[in-house]
C-alpha cells in the first residue's frame, strides 16, 4: 500500500495525497527527505484548497513521467509551445486559475507544471497585436503617445518584412 | 519700604519741603499722593551752599542779562528732595549737575564734556533769561513708548565754571543732535547743595533702572509711557508741583507695573492649583461613576460604551463582570435558598432588560442611521472603497462596529451576486511575478516579442531585457552546434556512402558558385550602419536597442 501525506492548504483544507504523487513537487520531496514520515499535515500556505486539489490533479497524471534532467532538452523543450492534449485540457480554466496554478507550482518547485502553464500563456500571447493582449491580460496602456510612436519607428524595420 | 515688595524700594521718592498739595493738584494726578510724597521740612545740610531764590523770567524783547546779585540771590525755599534708597544716598561725590547760564552756553559748546554715559538731545532753547535746555531722553524699547526726561546733568568732575562774563543772548542751536548737548550749571546757587546733586543722581539711576525694568517686562505693554519733568527752575512751587505729580505717577507706574507682575505670577500660580484640582477632581468623579454604576440597570452600561469607546473599557466591564461573578458565586453559597431565587429573578430581569434595550438601541438612535446611510450609499461601489470606509469606522463603539461589519458582509453578498452577472475582468498578467514572466518570454518568438513590449512598460522591460535576448541568443547557439554535430557524427558518414561523381562534383561547384554571388549581391544590398539608424533599425549607440528606456 503505498505510502499517504496530509496537505493542508491555506483555507485549512485537508488533503490526502499518495507520497509518490506528492513528491513531484521538489518543495515537498526535500521537505519528507529532512523530516522523515510524519502523521501530521503538511502546511501549504501560499496554495488554496482549489488550486491545490488541481495540482494534485496534476501530478496524479503525471505520476509516472520521467524527471527532465537535462537542460538542452529542457531549454529545446521551452522553445517548442507544442502542448499534450491532456496537459491542454487541464489548462483550460479561467485567467485567475491559470496563474495561480502557475504561482503554485512556481512555489511548490513543479517544473513542468509550471512549463505548461507558462507554455499556455505564451500560447495565449502568439500571433496576437499589442492591443489584443492588452484586452486579453487586462493589461493597461501606459504609454504616451509620443513613447508610441518611437516605438513604432523603431520597429517599423522589422514590420516591414 | 514695603516689605513684600523689595523691589519697589527702588522708587521710592521722599520730597522734601514743598508748599502743601491742593485740590487742584490732586485732581491733575488722577490719583492720591503717596504719603511719603507729602511735603517734609527742609533738611539743611551743612555743605548747602548758597540758596537760589526763582525770579521770574524777563521778558523775551529784552537781552537776558542777569546781574550778578540776581545769580547770587539766596532762594527763598530750599525744595530738597530726599530718596529713601539707602544706595542712592550713599552714592558720594555726585557732581555735575549743573545750571547754566544761557550767556554760558556759547562758551560751553566748545567743551569736549559732552555726556557720554546717555544720550540727550538738544530740543529747545531759552524761554527766559536762564536757558531751559531740555533734554529728552528716549528709549526705543519695543513695548514701551518713550520717557521724556528733562533734566540738566553734566558729567561728573566737570570744572567749576569761570566767572560769567557779560550776558549775551545765546545762539540757537538747532536739531536735535547729541553733539549740540550743553551742560548747564547752576553753579551760583546749586552747585553745593549735594541734596539736589544725590536726588538728580539717584533719579538718573532710578531712571536707568525703571527703564532696564521697562524694556525687559513683558508686561509693560499695558502701561503708558511716562514723562519725567525735573524743571531747571528749581524754586518755582508750580513745577514742583509738576516735578512731584510726575515722580508720583512714574512711581505709581513702577508700582502698578511689579503689581501686574505679581498679579501675573500670582495668577499663574493660582490658576496652575486650579487646573490641578480641577484634574482631581474629575478623575475622583470618573472613578465614582465607575464605581456607582455597577448597580444600574444594563442601558446605562450601553450609553457608557457608546461615551466611552474603545477596547479598554470593554475590557474593564469583562473585569468587573468576572469579580461580580465570582463575589455573587461566594455570597450564594451564603445566603439561603430564598434569596438566591430572588437573585435569579433579579438577574433574570436584568437580562430581559438587556435585551429590550438592545433592541431599542438597534431600531433607535441617529448615530447609526447616519451610518447606515453612509454604507448603503457604498452599494454598487467597489470592495475597495467599502473596506476604506470599515478602516474610517475604527474609531467608532465595538457595537456600531458589529453592525457596520453586519451591514458589509450583507453588502458583499449583494455585491457578489451582482459581480456574478457581470462579465468579470481578467486578472491582469502584470500581477505575475517578473520571474514568472521571465519564464514565458522564452516561449515566445521575436515578433511576439515585439508585439509583446509594445504592450506596457513592465512587459516591455521584461521582453526586452539584455539578459534575457542573450541567453536566447547563446541557446540558439548551442541548437545549432548540437544539430551540427549530430549531422558529422562518424559512423552516420560510414554507414551512408555517398558516391560523388565528376559531373555531380561540377554541379556542387556550380551551385557553390552561385549561392556565393547570390550572398555577395544579398551583402552589397544589405544597410550599412548609417542607414540602418536612419531606418530606425538601430539607435545611437547600438546598444540601447534593446532597452526603451
Amino acid at each position: 500500500m503505498a505510502v499517504q501525506i496530509k496537505l493542508m492548504s491555506s483555507d485549512q483544507a485537508m488533503l490526502v495525497v499518495d507520497k509518490e504523487v506528492a513528491e513531484r513537487s521538489v518543495l515537498i520531496k526535500n521537505m519528507l527527505d529532512d523530516i522523515g514520515e510524519v502523521d501530521e499535515a503538511i502546511p501549504i500556505p501560499n496554495v488554496n484548497e482549489a488550486v491545490l486539489k488541481k495540482v494534485i490533479e496534476w501530478c496524479e497524471h503525471h505520476k509516472g513521467d520521467s524527471p527532465s534532467t537535462n537542460d538542452e532538452e529542457s531549454d529545446s523543450r521551452k522553445r517548442s509551445t507544442d502542448i499534450e492534449e491532456w496537459d491542454q485540457k487541464f489548462m483550460q480554466v479561467d485567467q485567475e486559475m491559470l496563474f495561480e496554478i502557475i504561482l503554485a507550482a512556481n512555489y511548490l518547485d513543479i517544473k513542468p507544471l509550471l512549463d505548461v502553464g507558462c507554455k499556455t500563456v505564451a500560447n495565449m500571447i502568439k500571433g496576437k497585436s499589442p492591443e489584443e493582449i492588452r484586452k486579453t491580460f487586462n493589461i493597461q496602456n501606459d504609454f504616451t503617445a509620443e513613447e508610441e510612436e518611437q516605438i513604432r519607428r523603431e520597429n517599423e524595420w522589422a514590420e516591414d518584412r | 519700604m514695603d516689605p513684600e515688595r523689595p523691589e519697589s524700594r527702588q522708587l521710592r521718592v521722599n520730597l522734601p519741603p514743598a508748599p502743601p498739595l491742593t485740590d487742584e493738584d490732586r485732581k491733575l494726578s488722577g490719583f492720591p499722593f503717596p504719603s511719603f510724597l507729602e511735603p517734609v521740612p527742609a533738611q539743611k545740610t551743612p555743605e548747602a551752599g548758597p540758596m537760589m531764590q526763582y525770579q521770574p523770567s524777563p521778558p523775551e524783547s529784552q537781552p537776558s542779562q542777569p546781574s550778578p546779585e540776581s545769580q547770587q540771590s539766596r532762594p527763598t525755599q530750599q525744595h530738597e528732595i530726599c530718596l529713601v534708597n539707602q544706595r542712592a544716598q550713599g552714592a558720594q561725590g555726585v557732581q555735575g549737575v549743573e545750571l547754566i547760564h544761557p550767556a554760558q552756553k556759547s562758551q560751553l559748546t566748545s567743551s569736549p564734556s559732552s555726556p557720554a554715559s546717555t544720550t540727550f538731545s538738544q530740543r529747545s532753547t531759552t524761554s527766559s533769561d536762564w536757558s531751559t535746555t531740555s533734554s529728552h531722553w528716549s528709549t526705543t524699547s519695543s513695548h514701551w513708548s518713550t520717557t521724556s526726561f528733562h533734566c540738566y546733568i553734566s558729567p561728573p568732575g566737570m570744572p567749576p565754571p569761570a566767572p560769567l562774563p557779560a550776558p549775551t543772548r545765546p545762539k540757537a542751536i538747532r536739531g536735535p543732535s547729541h553733539l549740540n548737548y550743553l551742560p548747564i550749571r547752576i553753579t551760583n546757587f546749586l552747585e553745593s547743595d549735594s541734596g539736589f546733586l544725590n536726588i538728580i543722581e539717584t533719579l538718573r539711576e532710578q531712571l536707568r533702572q525703571f527703564m532696564e525694568l521697562a524694556s525687559t517686562d513683558r508686561c509693560l505693554v499695558r502701561n503708558p509711557g511716562i514723562t519725567f519733568d525735573i524743571p531747571p527752575t528749581y524754586g518755582d512751587p508750580l513745577r514742583i508741583r509738576r516735578t512731584r505729580r510726575n515722580l508720583a505717577s512714574a512711581i505709581r507706574a513702577v508700582q502698578i507695573i511689579q503689581g501686574t507682575r505679581d498679579m501675573i505670577m500670582r495668577r499663574g500660580i493660582k490658576m496652575k492649583k486650579v487646573m490641578q484640582t480641577e484634574k482631581k477632581k474629575k478623575k475622583k468623579k470618573k472613578k465614582k461613576k465607575n464605581t456607582d454604576g455597577q448597580t444600574d440597570w444594563p442601558g446605562v452600561w450601553y450609553a457608557k460604551i457608546r461615551d466611552l469607546e474603545g477596547k479598554k473599557f470593554l475590557k474593564r466591564l469583562e473585569q468587573e463582570r468576572k469579580r461580580k461573578s465570582k463575589t455573587s458565586t461566594e455570597n450564594l453559597e451564603d445566603i439561603s435558598g430564598s434569596e438566591k431565587k430572588k437573585n435569579m429573578a433579579i438577574d433574570l430581569e436584568r437580562k430581559e432588560k438587556e435585551e429590550k434595550f438592545l433592541q431599542d438601541f438597534k431600531a433607535g438612535p441617529e448615530k447609526e442611521w447616519k451610518i447606515i446611510m453612509d454604507i448603503s450609499s457604498h452599494v454598487g461601489k467597489k470592495k475597495e472603497e467599502i473596506s476604506r470606509s470599515v478602516k474610517s469606522a475604527r474609531g467608532l463603539t465595538r457595537y456600531e462596529m458589529e453592525k457596520q461589519l453586519l451591514l458589509l458582509k450583507t453588502l458583499q453578498n449583494s455585491l457578489s451576486s451582482i459581480q456574478l452577472n457581470q462579465p468579470k475582468k481578467p486578472t491582469p498578467i502584470t500581477s505575475l511575478p517578473s520571474e514568472i514572466l521571465l519564464s514565458i518570454v522564452p516561449h515566445l518568438d521575436y515578433p511576439d516579442l515585439i508585439s509583446l513590449s509594445r504592450t506596457c512598460h513592465h512587459l516591455r522591460y521584461i521582453s526586452l531585457d539584455h539578459v534575457q535576448l542573450k541567453k536566447r541568443f547563446q541557446q540558439a547557439q548551442a541548437v545549432v552546434s548540437n544539430y551540427l554535430k549530430k549531422l558529422l557524427r562518424h559512423d552516420v558518414c560510414i554507414s551512408e556512402r555517398y558516391i560523388i561523381t565528376r559531373r555531380n562534383f561540377q554541379s556542387k561547384a556550380r551551385e557553390k558558385e552561385l549561392g556565393i554571388m547570390c550572398l555577395n549581391r544579398a551583402l552589397m544590398n544589405r544597410m550599412g550602419f548609417n542607414e540602418c539608424v536612419a531606418k530606425n533599425v538601430f539607435r545611437e549607440p547600438p546598444k540601447m536597442l534593446a532597452r526603451y528606456y
